[in-house]
C-alpha cells in the first residue's frame, strides 16, 4: 500500500510519528508532502522541528532525520489543482493541513479518482478527525459544502494537534488493517471541555462532488 | 508580574520574542499573553520514566513551561531546542517557592507546599481520573498501545495547562475517554 501524507506540521508530524511507531513503513509506503519552510512560530507545537531548523525546508530537515527509515520517502511540492495527478496511485491520504483550499481540491481529487482519505482539524482546544471512503462515506464537501471566506490562522496549541495527528494516524493503521471503526462518523474532541464523541456523518445528497 | 523563585523571568527575555515563538497559542483566549507567562514561570518534576509521563514532560516543554527537573539533564537537552525559555536542571536544585508540578512518586524534600502539585493519574476502562493535590496519590494505567499512551499524555497536559491558567488549587476530576 502506498501512503500519502500532505503536510508536515502541527497535524503530519505526529501524524508520521504515529505511523513509524506503528511499524506502518515495515509493510508499507509513506510519501510526506510539504513545501514550507520552519517558521520561529511553527516550532511550539511542530514536535520534530527545533530553533534550529528556522528558515530550513521542513522535508529536508525529515529527510535527514529519518534517513534511516524504511519506505519513507518526502515531497517539497506544493501540491494543488494543477499537480494532484502526482496522487494518483496512492491508497490513503492523511490530510494534514491548515487550509480549506487544499481540503476542497485534495477531497474533489480522492473523490473523483476513488481514494480514502483521512482528515483532521484543530482550533484551540478543539478538534475533529472523519474518513473519507469511496462510495462509503459522506466525503469534506458533503458537510463543507461552501469556501469559508479567508481569515487569520487560528489559534492553537500543542496537546490539541498532536491528539489530533495522533488519532488519524491510529485510523489509518486500522483502515489499512480492515478494522476502521471510524467510517460513517466524525470524530469530535474538546480538551478544553473533555468532550469526546462520535457523531454520526450522512451523504449530502445535495453535495456538489460526491 | 510573575515570579519563579523570586526572580522576574520577563527581564530575562525580550517579550517580542515571546510574542513571536508563541504568537498561535497566545491567540487562544483562553490562554492569552497572561496564560503564556503563567506558563513559562511554572516547573514540571519529572520522577518517573514511562510513556506517558516522558511525553506529558515534552509537551509541557513545548507548551512554553520555564523550568524541568529531572534526573540526568543531559538527556533532556533537546527540550531547549524546542522551548529557548527553558531551564531543564537536576532535582537537587528544586527550590521550595514556584507553582511546581511532579509527575510520578518521589520524596524530595520541598518544605513549603503552597504552589506545590502533585499530578495524580489513573485510567480503568473508559474512565481516566486526574488530580492535582499535595501527596502523591496514584499514578496507574492499564496496558495501552503506545499512541493511545501519547493520546493520554496529551489530556494530561490539557488538564495542567487549564489548572496553570486558571490559577486552580487541589482538585480531581474524571474524564470519559472512548475509543469506537
Amino acid at each position: 500500500m502506498k501512503i500519502g501524507v500532505i503536510g508536515a506540521g502541527g497535524l503530519g508530524l505526529p501524524a508520521l510519528k504515529g505511523l513509524l511507531e506503528l511499524g506502518v513503513n515495515l509493510n508499507n509506503e509513506i510519501v510526506v508532502f510539504d513545501f514550507d519552510k520552519v517558521e520561529e512560530s511553527n516550532i511550539h507545537r511542530q514536535i520534530f522541528y527545533t530553533v534550529d531548523d528556522v528558515g530550513e525546508s521542513k522535508v529536508e530537515i525529515l529527510k535527514r532525520k529519518f534517513a534511516s527509515m524504511k519506505n519513507l520517502g518526502f515531497s517539497d511540492l506544493k501540491l494543488g489543482d494543477e499537480n494532484l495527478d502526482n496522487l494518483k496511485g496512492f491508497d490513503l491520504i492523511l490530510l494534514c493541513v491548515d487550509n480549506v483550499e487544499t481540503r476542497f481540491a485534495v477531497n474533489d481529487f480522492c473523490v473523483e479518482n476513488g481514494i480514502p482519505f483521512i482528515e483532521a482539524g484543530v482550533e484551540g482546544f478543539v478538534g475533529t478527525v472523519f474518513i473519507y471512503v469511496p462510495e462509503k462515506t459522506a466525503c469534506y464537501r458533503c458537510f463543507h459544502t461552501v469556501m469559508p471566506d479567508k481569515r487569520e490562522k487560528p489559534g492553537i496549541i500543542t496537546f490539541t494537534n498532536v491528539f489530533a495527528g495522533l488519532y488519524q494516524a491510529k485510523e489509518a493503521f486500522n483502515f489499512l488493517n480492515g478494522r476502521s471503526r471510524l467510517i460513517g462518523k466524525l470524530f469530535h474532541f474538546d480538551l478544553k471541555n473533555n468532550v469526546f464523541e462520535y457523531l454520526k456523518l450522512s451523504k449530502n445528497p445535495h453535495c456538489p462532488v460526491c | 508580574m510573575i515570579e519563579l523563585f523570586g526572580v522576574s523571568m520577563l527581564k530575562k527575555f525580550d517579550n517580542s520574542f515571546i510574542d513571536k515563538f508563541y504568537s498561535r497559542q497566545i491567540k487562544i483566549p483562553e490562554v492569552g499573553k497572561t496564560g503564556q507567562l503563567k506558563l513559562l514561570n511554572c516547573a514540571l518534576c519529572l520522577s518517573t520514566n514511562d510513556n506517558i509521563s516522558e511525553f506529558l514532560t515534552f509537551l509541557c516543554a513545548s507548551i512554553g513551561f520555564g523550568k524541568i527537573f529531572v534526573k540526568n539533564p543531559d538527556e533532556y537537552a533537546e527540550l531547549k531546542l524546542r522551548n529557548p525559555f527553558l531551564n531543564v536542571e537536576k532535582f537537587d536544585n528544586i527550590r521550595d517557592s514556584s507553582r511546581l508540578y511532579i509527575v510520578g512518586k518521589s520524596d524530595i524534600k520541598i518544605s513549603n507546599r503552597t504552589n506545590v502539585f502533585y499530578i495524580n493519574f489513573r485510567k480503568k476502562a473508559d474512565l481516566i481520573t486526574v488530580a492535582f493535590s499535595k501527596e502523591f496519590e496514584f499514578w496507574d494505567f492499564e496496558e495501552e498501545d503506545i499512541i493511545t499512551q501519547r493520546m493520554i499524555a496529551c489530556i494530561l497536559a490539557a488538564e495542567v495547562t487549564k489548572h496553570i491558567v486558571n490559577d486552580e488549587k487541589e482538585k480531581i476530576i474524571d474524564i470519559e475517554f472512548k475509543e469506537v
